[in-house]
């Protein structure tokens, strides 16, 4: 009995992250099954919203292992310059003095490449970078990041002496379009981005190394190794099993729409890292929307009642302090600037850094998400109740006033019952806001209806953004008209 | 010995926002009395009702209340002994013509009971029967039934001094005429002593006893309407009766 209980005690499960975009996505499912197949339980907190979340996460403790480039890793996470190659080792000897482990790379770099059709490329002889100096008259359609970064074009043309005739961004469903329509002759993509393979483009050879690389590697904790060593074997096994082409091949697979868990248990299998077993639900590739909606019944319900969660906690507790605040600044000049200011201050914060800051904190999960929505939801509300309670009629004040009711009775009986409809207007606002606002807490693992909604977007799949996006839509309208019921019952005079 | 006078104003000024709105202002309101304070836009009448409930404070002089200095009783309480009615009724567009009544029976803390029956007759006694107007609510009534509402939350507690402020002012002439002459008895029968803010001569001379005539922030006469007719003090006065 006592040797039991230890052994639930001791029992680890393994937290494994990912960030919100498809080949992120599918190799945290990787992770996990992996760890799984040597059972390890697992908890999957996939498609957080970009590297700064899931390395907060990783660093706070509330992950213990996500997919992270080694490029990006230098770069975004550390710092620092990617002078020398390979980066590898300086990124393990920094995440090593920082408690963590950058474990042996799985094979492959997502690096960035230039692309053009294969038969233009031949008949312009072109194969490597340094090859367009002599090939005057390109067009490109490039990423908005790749036209903006100082080691994007700008650079690239420096390094190898070479302009093109026209650069202008596109959006990324387009620029394939305009490659195919032959609007356009050259674009940037990543080597593991399997339209290169299916529109038949080829990649040209970054011979001066002008790019950095990004080798992908499991970024893990260190102590992952004492806590759970079975698992770090497991993640450890993948490593150099993943080259280019089979990236790039199972990218393609979750392209055309097989779920992403059979990608990955078929991938282990076909390396022996998982036993092949016969699963009712195997070959879960694309069915119709109803099918696919009726059977997520009970998925949706979960979603559902944690964005009511998510959304309640945060305008409810944003309404008590907006009802302090608010009246606190219809009250004293000073406080009026400094309150109306600060809570100004806070809505100008973008949702994606002011998630990313808070994780260290809050870790990843509901708290982060219930903070920023808090923040969020505070300013129309302050605003309202202020305003509602500054514009009641002061000659109906001087009146109450005038028949001896004292300043609490003012506010008690003429201030605050007058100012109702126009702060519970307030209310209606930020709780629209909210709904919609709470969609974003799948960043941080939040859960809520923005999970199908982002995982719909890593994985290019409308039925999942639908899952989400309805009920979301359908919430704010139903709270906005609960809503004003209410201000219709609380403000009749009005 | 004579008894206190109900409202004494002794050397009062008044400055607001720097600029001087009464000027050494005097005067006596006996008990029962019923005074006029006549005089145009600006001249300081309102400045001046509002210096006698403190919800103006005087720069200099002092204000006595049945023998008391104001400036020595907890405002709450004073304004409460005083009826109060001014140009826009000034009722709580959330309460009923019944509660707008009883208001300051409420803040005297007075039973609900009692509250309601005295609402009720003040309502009956303002000319709007109970059974009809009690539950309305202020957006129910005609500016001139609003009037009488808060004329009746001004009688309700009894006071033994009435402060109206141009209590017809807001209303169209022919409305303003019926209410005055419907309204006369129940003014001039409440016992109070009151002092009626008004810029028309006519409604000054119908009303009162007495009339103060207000210049520039200066009380310049006061006196019935044969004295000041008689021997106006100043070609201001002479003027406004012509």
């Amino acid at each position: 009995m006592n040797a039991l209980l230890l052994s639930v005690a001791l029992a680890v499960t393994v937290q494994v992250g990912s960030k919100n975009f498809a080949e992120s996505h599918l190799l945290g499912e990787l992770f996990a099954q992996a760890i799984e197949a040597r059972g390890v339980a697992v908890q999957r907190h996939l498609g957080l919203g970009g590297s700064e979340v899931a390395f907060r996460a990783l660093e706070a403790g509330a992950l213990d292992v996500y997919p992270e480039y080694d490029g990006t890793a230098l770069l975004v996470l550390l710092g620092e310059a990617p002078d020398a190659r390979p980066i590898g080792l300086k990124v393990a000897q920094a995440m090593a003095r920082r408690g963590l482990a950058w474990l042996s790379p799985l094979g492959f770099s997502n690096d960035w490449v230039l692309a053009l059709p294969q038969a233009k490329a031949q008949a312009a002889g072109l194969e490597r970078l340094s090859d367009l100096a002599r090939v005057p008259g390109l067009r490109g359609g490039f990423s908005a990041e790749f036209l903006g970064r100082a080691d994007g074009l700008a650079g690239l043309e420096r390094a190898y002496g070479f302009r093109l005739d026209s650069a202008r961004p596109l959006a990324e469903s387009l620029k394939y379009q305009a490659l195919a329509q032959g609007t356009i002759d050259l674009i940037d993509a990543y080597s593991t981005d399997p339209s290169l393979d299916s529109l038949g483009l080829r990649g040209l050879t970054d011979d001066r190394q002008f790019f950095p690389s990004y080798a992908c590697a499991p970024l893990s904790r260190a102590d992952l190794a004492v806590r759970a060593p079975e698992a770090q074997a497991a993640l450890l096994s993948l490593a150099g099993r993943l080259d280019l082409a089979t990236m790039r091949r199972l990218n393609g697979l979750v392209q055309q729409g097989v779920a992403e868990a059979d990608v990955a248990r078929e991938f282990l299998q076909s390396i022996g890292l998982q036993r092949a077993e016969v699963d009712a639900n195997r070959g879960t590739t694309r069915k119709s929307l109803g099918v696919f909606l009726a059977g997520q019944w009970p998925y949706l319900v979960r979603l559902l009642v944690r964005h009511l969660e998510l959304t309640f906690t945060a305008l409810a507790s944003a309404t008590l302090l907006g009802l302090l605040l608010g009246t606190l600044a219809s009250r004293r000049p000073l406080a009026e600037t400094l309150i109306l200011k600060s809570v100004g201050l806070a809505q100008t914060i973008p949702s994606l850094p002011l998630l990313a800051f808070l994780v260290p904190w809050l870790g990843i999960g509901v708290w982060p998400s219930i903070v920023a929505l808090f923040l969020y939801a505070l300013l129309p509300i302050v605003q309202a109740i202020h305003a509602a309670l500054t514009s009641v009629d002061p000659d109906l004040v001087w009146v109450a006033v005038g028949q001896g009711m004292t300043e609490r009775q003012v506010a008690r009986w003429v201030r605050f019952p007058l100012a109702t409809g126009v702060a519970l207007a307030g209310v209606r606002v930020a709780a629209v806001t909210t709904v919609g606002n709470a969609t974003l807490a799948a960043f941080v693992g939040g859960g809520g209806l923005g999970e199908p909604i982002l995982a719909g977007l890593a994985l290019n799949d409308n039925r999942l953004i639908l899952l989400g996006a309805i009920p979301a839509a359908m919430l704010a309208v139903t709270i906005d008209a609960a809503l004003a019921w209410l201000s219709r019952r609380l403000a009749p005079t009005r | 010995m004579n008894p206190a006078p109900a409202v004494e104003l002794r050397e009062v000024h008044v400055a607001l926002g720097g600029r001087p709105v009464l000027r050494g202002v005097s005067l006596c309101v006996a008990q029962g009395e019923f005074l006029a304070i006549l005089g145009g836009s600006g001249s300081g009448k309102t400045t001046l009702l509002s210096c006698v409930n403190r919800l103006t404070e005087p720069t200099r002089g002092t204000v006595w209340v049945r023998g008391e200095d104001v400036a020595t009783l907890q405002p709450e309480a004073l304004r409460r002994s005083i009826g109060y009615v001014v140009q826009k009724s000034g009722l709580l567009p959330h309460w009923s013509a019944e509660r707008n009544a009883a208001t300051v029976l409420e803040l005297l803390g007075r039973p609900v009971a009692e509250r309601i029956a005295r609402a009720h007759e003040v309502l009956d006694t303002v000319g709007l029967p109970a059974a009809d107007f009690a539950t309305r609510k202020p957006r129910q009534l005609s500016g001139g039934q609003a009037q009488r509402v808060a004329l009746a939350r001004a009688l309700a507690a009894k006071p033994s001094v009435l402060l109206l402020d141009e209590p017809f002012g807001a209303l169209d002439p022919i409305s303003r005429r019926a209410l005055r002459a419907s309204l006369t008895s129940v003014l001039r029968g409440s016992g109070a002593a009151t002092l009626l803010v008004t810029h028309d001569l006519r409604e000054a001379f119908e009303l009162a006893d007495r009339t103060a005539v207000i210049d520039g922030g200066v009380l310049v006469q006061v006196g019935t309407e044969r004295e000041l007719r008689a021997a106006p003090a100043t070609p201001f006065v002479a003027e406004l009766l012509a």
